[in-house]
């Protein structure tokens, strides 16, 4: 992986993205890794910020103008730091050496939550259509009595099929491919 | 495909729902009624023969020779689906095939897998997996006086209007899993017939002992909850963001692991909004 220098100039990833605003949040969706993320405001406001061109120093001074509050590089670090982890920038970025990483929570301490919210971006991963319909629990499958298999979707979140059922020889219910035995 | 269209087909009927026309056939003219009962609801006589997927369902005859097994099979397309001795069995897993076919393949709809109700001119949504409570708690809102619209899927169109789909209620016998078939009109509720805007949407899940204690997401969250419950998330996720973010623009959203679903659905249709 490619890290920048010192100067870092960091770059929003737009290929292979679906994005939508939502009041002051931004939707992103990856098409490559089937996750969605939730920008806040001001994730939002520094991503779209990440032109390639304005250094942190420069994204920290428009995102204070922007917001009105005094928002230093330690709070932009925190926002490049996640749009990295979940790749939304082309180039990974990493913080220079000399700058010590000061967590969430430290920064809220310093008083930089005061006027607006840190930047944070929230995330899942997209669901395959068999873990987004009614099924039954494996555990609760193998309770069941034999008549009562019932054919049910088995919730074994994984893209194959697995239907309650009896085997050919056996005489309790359990998870099992549809067409088998 | 040829060889399953060779067998012997007695019964068949073409239907159409949200733009997909769906084809059964049966080798045995009384199990169509089975099928056809089991179609998602507000489905369409099809106009036209010709059919985007059809389900081909040979029941084996028992009598015919009873030192053989013979197993019940279901076709969707030429894929098996279904092989069982259990003709219930089988139908079940056309129920859910069919569903999940139309969930996923319907035109300019986007299915989101949570109980719907209208409460005040708006549609309370409670996405949520198998097993949260969400039947329990439309069922227990469809009682307390809401319009039922679903207790499986919210519909949504490319506004963000949820439209009815109102299935019978699916209710879980506890401790066996196992569903029993209710209608909302049963439960002295009214089912929604027109699409109606989001008002609220609940993200809640029984456990034992809680108290509704709701706390309000922000926008974005409430749209990742509604993702991770919406079955073309993957294979339409443009259409799909495009349908949450329609209809999350205007609507409240509250989080909260909830007791028993009654009170519950009390105090949901007292904080409404709207008037």
């Amino acid at each position: 992986m490619k890290y920048e220098n010192e100067q870092a100039l960091p770059r929003a990833r737009k290929a292979g993205l679906v994005v939508k605003r939502l009041n002051d949040e931004v939707l992103v969706y990856d098409l490559k890794r089937h996750k969605a993320h939730a920008l806040n405001e001001s994730a939002a406001f520094v991503w779209q910020k990440c032109n390639g061109q304005r250094t942190v120093a420069e994204i920290s001074e428009v995102l204070s103008k922007e917001f009105d509050v005094c928002a230093d590089e330690q709070t932009v670090w925190l926002a490049l730091e996640q749009l990295s982890k979940f790749n939304l920038l082309k180039e990974r970025v990493a913080r220079p050496v000399a700058m010590p990483r000061i967590s969430r929570r430290n920064l809220m301490r310093a008083g930089a939550a005061a006027a607006f919210a840190l930047p944070a971006i929230i995330s899942i991963v997209a669901p395959t259509a068999a873990n987004a319909i009614s099924t039954v629990d494996p555990r609760e499958c193998r309770m069941r009595p034999r008549t009562l298999c019932l054919g049910t979707p088995c919730d074994t979140r994984t893209e194959r099929r697995f239907v309650c059922r009896t085997g050919r020889f056996q005489r309790f219910c359990a998870c099992r491919t549809p067409e088998g035995p | 495909m040829e060889k399953i269209d060779r067998l012997g087909w007695a019964a068949g009927i073409a239907v159409s729902k949200f733009g997909l026309r769906i084809g059964l056939r049966v080798n045995e003219p009384h199990h169509l009624k089975a099928m056809i009962e089991r179609l998602p609801p507000g489905w369409k006589p099809g106009s036209t023969p010709v059919v985007d997927l059809i389900y081909s369902l040979l029941i084996s005859n028992s009598a015919s020779d009873a030192r053989l097994r013979r197993f019940n099979l279901l076709y969707a397309g030429s894929a098996r689906v279904a092989r069982s001795l259990d003709a219930d069995a089988v139908l079940t897993v056309f129920e859910s095939d069919v569903q999940m076919y139309v969930g996923l393949q319907a035109r300019r709809r986007i299915f989101v897998h949570a109980g719907a109700v209208e409460w005040k001119g708006r549609v309370i949504v409670i996405p949520g997996r198998s097993t949260s409570g969400k039947t329990t708690l439309t069922a227990e809102l469809v009682r307390a006086g809401a319009t039922y619209y679903s207790d499986e899927y919210a519909v949504l169109d490319e506004r963000g209007y949820v439209h009815p789909y109102p299935r019978l209620l699916g209710i879980r016998v506890p401790g066996t899993g196992v569903s029993t078939k209710v209608r909302a009109d049963a439960l002295g509720g009214r089912v929604g017939v027109r699409p109606l805007p989001v008002g609220m949407i609940l993200v809640t899940q029984y456990q034992a002992g809680s108290r509704w204690r709701p706390r309000k997401l922000s926008a974005g969250r409430g749209a990742l909850e509604v993702l991770a419950n919406t079955l073309p998330a993957r294979t339409r996720p443009e259409e799909s963001l495009n349908s949450i973010q329609q209809a999350l623009t205007n609507a409240t959203i509250f989080k909260s692991h909830r007791g028993e679903a009654k009170e519950t659905a009390e105090l949901i249709l007292q904080s409404s909004p709207r008037g």
